[in-house]
């Protein structure tokens, strides 16, 4: 049987690739082409923080970028505040996301698929626009929770405080408990129901089924989901900026922001402080791939069975909270984010004039809306076809061949996640004008969907990476059996196996590249403008507003986009 | 009697012939001095203006206020596509124009933003002088000018021309907290009754050079406003209006107005000092009104031409009103345009103490950073 298998791997790869030289050839431009285009712009950052020449002299090189940048007091300070967050946010943010999936994809809850939606419809909202909302209902000056409490006899003194540790945390756990549950619940979906059965009938309860077998058969996904967590709260700013500053607290990212933003900006000190996230990855890349590597996680097998676990009377106490989760991670913050574009600043209700229309008209009126919406629909339409069909090429590499250099691969895959967006932008702005061929383009709207579809390669590449580990060989084996050529199978069967996650892939790259600033705002120009850097020119001109409704129209656009994706995945994907 | 006025009146209608003839000569020697001149600048200026149109692009690396200032621009000379470079401000623009400078990648042709980033893109070479783009005598004439100069900050006196300058005192307050006459010196800041009540604006610092530079506050005043008065510093323009709207912080100091401004008019109880409220003065400021040329500028003449347009009086009145809409105050440095639309706290007036915190002598903001580092308290929690 091996040796058949072995067999029909070899006709495979033939297939695919025509012979071993053809393959190392392949792997060699694979590995080439992502890692010139990931590790040249991160050495270029890199080398920049040794540059301790004044922005614009000539490059002189030495130790005193980050010799001050560590040798700041406050750095050792912030840094042991990102730890503090990330552990008390991913503490909540992890098992609650976790148990959530597992709900919508393993039991017969009601409204599965519309709860799914609400949180992809979470996920598209930028978290500023989520930090701004929880500050609209509990700053506590003006915050409407607040105003209320005080309305409470008994409660008059009581004031719940988003600029604390706890506020940032509770914005954390509420904007960042989507990204586990979209992320999770296709994973989730394609276990295979006959090892819950099994685990039944042995006499096993729900709960211990969930933790003994179907959340081990996960850990591909769930090592990946977590270190995406982590990423992610080593590099978030923007809710720590608002809700932490103001009352002295600093994380990490707030200091490099800090740097990178100062007049002139100390570039050099941000960069070597950056370095930090490459230390993390170091450590982090290889052990996940150890534990993904030591054992088989094959869960989608030709004997396949989709079955849901009945909640029985469970399910419907388990409906609220849900209902009440949907309503913290979608409902309050667009709701607010609505009010707010309504008003005439946002969060004042006592002003003599409250309401207005100003911001909608002033949005929808801008003549630059109409060129940012077609310049947004190329980059973002582009990111999402080209990016899931190259990465989901590289994640078949390095899960489905034995090519040498798949661990550099994947180690260049992590690479770009270490860099945060402030940095990132820089270093796409040096790679592009030194790169010959690139630097032609500079300027071009051709630049920046480059740009867009490299953006998020880590997230697409390891999402599909860990399905492709849960999908058996032996479907697609039997399909080249039966006389599929390569493509036929990968369409036939892997397609439809993957078609889910892959969509959702595709639509995470629309929303991200829709609403990216941070790595293309030096590449672009007022010609190649999208709406994410035109809300970005409206913040800059003293609209916020105004910004907070192009922000709306491109949250819309999305779901609009998602709404068509999901239709699309439902109808080709595997159900129950 | 009579012989001698006989004799007389022809020597007298000679003389007065004479005076006439010498008159009128003078006159045909000034009328065609200035047809020549006329001439010189007309055709030159007509000869800019259609190799602009052949062009047909112009770049601005620009503060997003200019998009608004340049629409005149762009209706009288449609055939001139304008492309902004804007960004998030000098963070954003100084890296991007010199590593583009570096890969010998010419895009941009002014550069319109504030002298403090202007000064650095100076120090590294990545302007050329002004003068000789200047074609129009209304822009050359100094009389036009406050002061009557034309307002180069830099040292050479050619490349950075700050158009803009209006008196800003570096404070602002809660109106329903704060009675204007309990301060009338930047030094009872300093008192106790304020301490913790101050928040600070420093990205960038260059606000805070006032405080430094000006006579009667200097080194020691920042000192003892960064070690005793517990200040709050602050980067984010928005939340400083915020927390002076609310009452968290009534002070706020060093601040810019764009977002001050917009607070005051949407109704929030925010109050600007007039500019002779303080005794030590106030800070005449161009913020983000300075221009100046690129080297190797891709389309020379539409450069040329937009340069002519912006200093002209048209682009100033285009300008003083555009730019204060966005950004919350300006006041051109040209003084033959109309000042109504100016708000009297930011309105330059006699008698007022005021540094030109623009000039070459003031943009160095290490003192400052260095300063900050030793005597501001570490926030961090």
């Amino acid at each position: 049987m091996r040796a058949e298998s072995a067999k029909i791997s070899s006709v495979t790869m033939r297939t695919l690739l025509p012979s071993v030289k053809a393959s190392y050839v392949f792997m060699f431009l694979l590995i080439g082409s992502f890692g010139f285009y990931i590790v040249y712009p991160l050495a270029l950052i890199l080398l920049n923080s040794f540059n301790v020449a004044a922005i614009g002299a000539t490059p002189t090189y030495g130790l005193q970028a980050w010799k001050e940048a560590f040798g700041d007091p406050g750095i050792w300070r912030s840094l042991w505040n990102t730890v503090k967050v990330a552990v008390a946010s991913n503490a909540l943010i992890f098992p609650v996301g976790t148990l959530i999936a597992w709900i919508l994809a393993r039991t017969n809850i009601p409204f599965a698929n519309g709860f799914e939606f609400l949180f992809w419809i979470s996920f598209m909202l930028p978290s500023l626009a989520v930090t701004f909302g929880w500050m609209l209902l509990l700053d506590p000056y003006t915050g409407l929770i607040n105003i209320g409490l005080k309305k409470i006899p008994f409660l008059t003194g009581a004031t719940l405080d988003i600029y604390s540790f706890w506020g940032i945390v509770w914005v954390h756990f509420v904007s960042g408990i989507d990204g586990v549950v979209i992320l999770l619940t296709p994973a989730l979906r394609r276990m295979d129901a006959s090892f819950e059965e099994a685990s039944e009938a042995a006499g096993a309860s729900t709960i211990g089924t969930m933790l003994r077998i179907t959340l081990p058969m996960m850990t591909p996904a769930l090592i990946v989901v977590f270190l995406l967590r982590l990423l992610r709260s080593l590099e978030s700013f923007e809710t720590e900026l608002l809700l932490g500053v103001p009352w002295g607290f600093y994380v990490y990212s707030t200091k490099i922001v800090d740097l990178a933003r100062l007049e002139p900006p100390l570039i050099n000190q941000a960069a070597a402080l950056a370095s930090i996230i490459l230390l993390f990855l170091a450590v982090a890349v290889p052990a996940q791939q150890r534990l993904i590597g030591a054992r088989e996680f094959v869960t989608v097998t030709g004997r396949f069975k989709p079955k849901l676990m009945a909640l029985g009377w469970w399910k419907y106490p388990v409906l609220i909270p849900m209902c009440l989760m949907i309503v913290l991670a979608v409902g309050l913050p667009i709701l607010s984010v609505l009010t707010g574009s309504f008003m005439v600043r946002f969060g004042y209700f006592h002003l003599a004039q409250t309401w207005t229309l100003e911001h909608w008209s002033g949005a929808l009126t801008d003549g630059r809306f109409i060129l940012g919406l077609e310049n947004t629909l190329v980059v973002a339409g582009s990111a999402a076809l080209v990016g899931v069909m190259l990465f989901s090429l590289v994640a078949y590499v390095l899960v489905r061949t034995k090519l040498p250099g798949r661990s550099i691969l994947d180690a260049i895959c992590w690479m770009p996640s270490a860099i945060p967006g402030v940095l990132a932008g820089l270093g796409l702005l040096w790679f592009f004008l030194a790169t010959p061929v690139f630097r032609q383009l500079y300027g071009t709207l051709f630049v920046i969907t480059i740009a867009s579809i490299m953006g998020g390669v880590t997230i697409s590449t390891q999402i599909i990476k860990a399905n492709f580990v849960q999908l058996g060989k032996e479907l697609e084996e039997a399909s080249w059996m039966c006389g599929a050529g390569f493509w036929r199978t990968y369409f036939k069967v892997v397609f439809p196996l993957t078609a889910q996650t892959l969509i959702l892939v595709a639509v995470l790259k629309f929303v991200f590249a829709a609403r990216n600033t941070a790595s293309i705002i030096l590449l672009a120009t007022s010609e190649t403008r999208t709406l994410g850097l035109l809300a970005l020119d409206q913040i800059a001109s003293g609209y916020p507003e105004t910004a907070s409704v192009t922000i709306l129209l491109v949250v819309l656009l999305s779901t609009g986009v998602a709404l068509v994706a999901r239709f699309f995945g439902l109808q080709v994907g595997i159900r129950n | 009697m009579k012989e001698s006025s006989t004799v007389g009146r022809p020597i007298f209608k000679l003389w007065v012939m004479a005076w006439v003839l010498f008159g009128l000569q003078l006159l045909a020697v000034d009328l065609l001095q200035a047809g020549q001149a006329g001439s010189g600048w007309e055709k030159e200026w007509e000869k800019t203006v259609n190799a602009a149109k052949a062009e047909g692009r112009l770049t601005l690396y620009a503060n997003t206020a200019y998009e608004t200032i340049f629409a005149g621009f762009q209706k009288k000379y449609p055939e001139i596509k304008i492309v902004y470079v804007l960004g998030r401000g000098a963070p954003d623009i100084l890296p991007r124009l010199l590593s583009e400078q570096r890969a010998g990648k010419y895009i941009g042709d002014l550069f319109l933003a504030g002298p403090t980033a202007a000064f650095t893109l100076h120090a590294a070479k990545a302007f050329v002088s002004m003068k000789p783009a200047l074609l129009l005598p209304e822009v050359l004439d100094p009389s036009k000018w406050w002061e009557r100069k034309l307002p180069f900050v830099d040292k050479e006196d050619q490349y950075i021309f700050a158009m803009n300058g209006n008196f800003r005192v570096e404070a602002v307050y809660n109106n329903k907290l704060i009675d204007p006459k309990e301060l009338k010196s930047y030094w009872d800041l300093l008192n106790p009754k304020w301490k913790g009540k101050i928040v600070m604006y420093t990205q960038p610092l260059s606000q805070l050079r006032f405080y430094y530079y000006a006579p009667g506050l200097g080194p020691e005043f920042l000192k003892r406003l960064f070690s005793e008065t517990d200040v709050t510093p602050s980067g984010d323009m928005r939340q400083i209006s915020n927390w002076l709207a609310v009452g968290k912080f009534p002070l706020a100091v060093a601040s810019p107005v764009s977002d001050i401004m917009t607070a005051e008019r949407q109704g929030l109880p925010i109050g600007v000092f007039q500019p002779d409220h303080f005794k030590e003065g106030v800070n005449l400021v161009a913020a983000a009104g300075s221009a100046a040329l690129l080297k190797n500028t891709p389309h020379p003449n539409a450069a040329k031409l937009a340069l002519n347009w912006l200093l002209s009086r048209e682009g100033q009145i285009a300008f003083q009103k555009g730019y204060a809409a966005v950004e919350g105050a300006a006041e051109s440095r040209r003084v033959d345009i109309p000042k109504d639309d100016v708000r009297s706290e930011f309105r330059r007036r006699d008698g007022v103490k005021f540094l030109d915190m623009e000039r070459h002598e003031f943009v160095d903001p290490k003192p400052i950073t260095d300063l900050m580092k030793k005597f501001l308290p570490p926030r961090s929690k």
